[in-house]
């Protein structure tokens, strides 16, 4: 089974004051990074909206793209039909797709066939909808995760040490060398970072700096 | 040709055929590999020096539907972007947050290293070792699913690294390592193994206790040492999956006519349920695969809120499916096929003007009709009755997370599916 636990409140403030990871990968090892947002990295929201208003307002997607390229979005491990019906609660799981393959694939789509799979398909059951500051896991799926991947890790997501640890140890020599990495503004080397992100299972605060794009912001280097 | 496996007329061994690269495709599911074991034959060379070209009956009305469907398959989403990209093994990510990805031999719907296995991380593994992540099984592919994964050390080790043999081994039989996942597949190909049997067998023969949840190495070896020479234990693990069951004493058995189940569970999508049940070669995920009744015109109207509009749906799928089958074709074209009007009928031009016919997408509808009722015949005669279109018993007993999803179609309901 898959259990991800969810940051507190006091998790959040604590990795935003104290354990902040900057990585700074060439623009051509970005994609290897963005694949840690498969895993599913939790983000800050404003709870109490529609899935709609979610991923227009708050994540900045343009209306275009989420009706030609995400064609597949679960809530909660449901598969969602009604982008508006559907309401974003604190502690909330979300996933983002293209259109798969299959029956399955054509299954999981919006404009699908969506009744084969009725018994799991994500409805709105209570008119509930405190409207506050909250935290959200957040997956995203090929075409979506290369697209979109790279500005929700440039503003920030929030992982813990060693689930971090365990997804960075799977890549390799060449991307370290053109990856600088930043600790609470200290420079420091891979293998120093996964010593201290295994060891400890507090949160962290993680953002991407594209390289060639804002040298100066990296002064640690 | 057959390995070691069908030369032993293993119930999991199947027929390979070289791709244009010299390395091995397999014609897997059903044990073929045994038939032309049984016969003796170990492999079939043609040489094609001299043989005529293929002639056709109107060159330019086959050039032009054959623009229009290429057109097609390169500007669907699927077809065109998911599959050359991600390969099959896209699929993985996706069925595991909607709690369909079968994990521990079908006791849950979601496996916690889904990202170890994913196509994404999969064509991230291949670019960084230097292989391809796109790839074309046979002469003038142009979707490209395929791929060549490369080891640690940047060598070969082998290709057409499948969503079903990747999910089989890796949350089935809980195997993280993509790198053993990879040498399974090799060796699969070396002996001859249908890559989606083989594993469901080892995760019955893991629920049994006979290897231990996620042991990669000891899969690898039982594949070579076992199964590969065919010692007694390999004996019993290339009988299949509802051998081993049998033998090993697991109630836990995911077969439909004594064929492993494969990479979706049918609790969670139950259309798919349906064609595992019915399909005439036991549970087949590609018989029911999303082509566009509609066009075909085999479907009509089906209410999709009841469960008769399941069993049709599957039903129209079978059909279409067959048909498209029947021409030699890739089963992908499925994917522009269901979405781009013109895209089947240019199918449709295609064999007309290769053979001079004047087929009608009514005509293809009837084929398919005529294939599926051709072999439920078969299966009849041969014994069977309508008590082999059941899942196993577990299914209807034990729900499956995250949502407690049960499958809950009568057999009579099944039984309708036959009904045209």
């Amino acid at each position: 089974m898959e259990l991800l636990t969810k940051p507190t409140r006091v998790d959040l403030a604590a990795a935003d004051a104290s354990s902040v990871l900057v990585l700074a990968p060439a623009a051509e090892a970005v994609p290897r990074l963005v694949v840690l947002l498969s895993r599913g990295c939790f983000v800050r929201c404003t709870t109490g909206m529609s899935l709609r208003g979610l991923l227009l307002d708050q994540f900045r997607i343009s209306p275009v793209y989420l009706e030609r390229e995400i064609k597949i979005v679960f809530l909660d491990s449901s598969p969602v039909d009604d982008l508006d019906a559907a309401i974003v609660r604190d502690g909330a799981r979300i996933a983002l797709s293209a259109a798969m393959p299959g029956l399955a694939g054509a299954a999981m789509r919006r404009d699908g066939l969506g009744w084969v799979r009725a018994s799991i398909t994500h409805h709105e059951t209570s008119a509930d909808r405190p409207v506050a500051e909250g935290v959200m896991l957040l997956k995203l799926f090929n075409q979506v995760m290369e697209e979109l991947g790279p500005g929700f890790l440039s503003r920030g997501v929030y992982v813990q040490g060693p689930m971090l640890a365990d997804f960075l140890q799977g890549l390799d020599a060449r991307f370290w060398q053109r990856c600088p990495i930043g600790f609470n503004g200290v420079a420091l080397g891979p293998e120093a970072l996964a010593e201290r992100l295994s060891g400890d299972p507090a949160w962290l605060r993680l953002t991407m700096h594209l390289e060639a794009s804002n040298p100066e912001a990296y002064p640690w280097r | 040709m057959v390995g070691p496996a069908g030369e032993m007329k293993m119930l999991i061994s199947n027929i390979s055929v070289k791709d244009p690269d010299g390395k091995l495709r397999s014609g897997g599911r059903g044990g073929l590999g045994a038939v032309m074991g049984s016969k003796k034959v170990k492999f079939i060379s043609i040489d094609s020096e001299g043989a005529p070209l293929v002639t056709l009956a109107d060159p330019e009305k086959f050039k032009v539907a054959a623009k229009t469907f290429a057109n097609a398959l390169m500007t669907h989403p699927v077809s065109g972007q998911g599959l050359p990209s991600y390969g099959t093994a896209v699929l993985v990510n996706v069925l595991n947050e909607a709690g369909g990805l079968p994990t521990r031999n079908f006791t849950y719907g979601q496996f916690k290293a889904h990202d170890k296995i994913s196509g994404e991380t999969i064509r991230d593994t291949i670019i960084a070792r230097g292989g391809k992540p796109k790839h074309g099984c046979h002469a003038g592919c142009i979707i490209q699913c395929s791929q060549v994964y490369m080891d640690k050390d940047g060598k070969y080790k082998t290709s057409g690294f499948e969503y079903e043999t990747i999910w089989a081994l890796g949350a089935n039989c809980c195997i993280e390592d993509l790198d053993e996942i990879a040498e399974c597949d090799s060796i699969m190909d070396d002996i001859g193994v249908d890559s989606i049997e083989t594993p469901v067998m080892f995760a019955v023969a893991m629920e049994a206790g006979v290897i231990k949840w996620g042991d990669g190495k000891e899969v690898v070896r039982c594949l070579r040492e076992e199964i590969g020479k065919g010692t007694p234990l390999g004996r019993v693990l290339g009988a299949g999956t509802g051998f081993v069951g049998k033998a090993f004493g697991v109630t836990r058995v995911p077969v439909v006519k004594n064929q492993g189940i494969p990479a979706y569970d049918p609790r969670s999508v139950k259309g798919i349920g349906i064609t595992y049940a019915t399909s005439t070669m036991g549970a087949d995920h590609t018989a029911g695969y999303s082509v566009a009744t509609n066009i075909l015109k085999v479907g009509g109207y089906v209410d999709p809120l009841k469960k008769e509009g399941q069993v049709e749906l599957s039903r129209n799928l079978q059909i279409a499916t067959a048909a498209i089958d029947s021409t030699g074709m890739c089963l992908f074209i499925a994917f522009p096929a269901l979405d781009i009007p013109e895209c089947l009928p240019a199918v449709v031009d295609m064999l007309n003007a290769r053979f001079g016919i004047a087929l009608t997408g009514d005509d293809v509808g009837n084929l398919g009709k005529y294939v599926l009722k051709t072999e439920h015949q078969f299966n009849l005669d041969a014994g069977m009755t309508n008590k082999d279109d059941r899942l196993p018993e577990f299914f209807e007993l034990e729900s499956v997370a995250p949502h407690n999803a049960v499958w809950d179609f009568k057999p009579e309901e099944i039984d309708a599916f036959w009904n045209f």
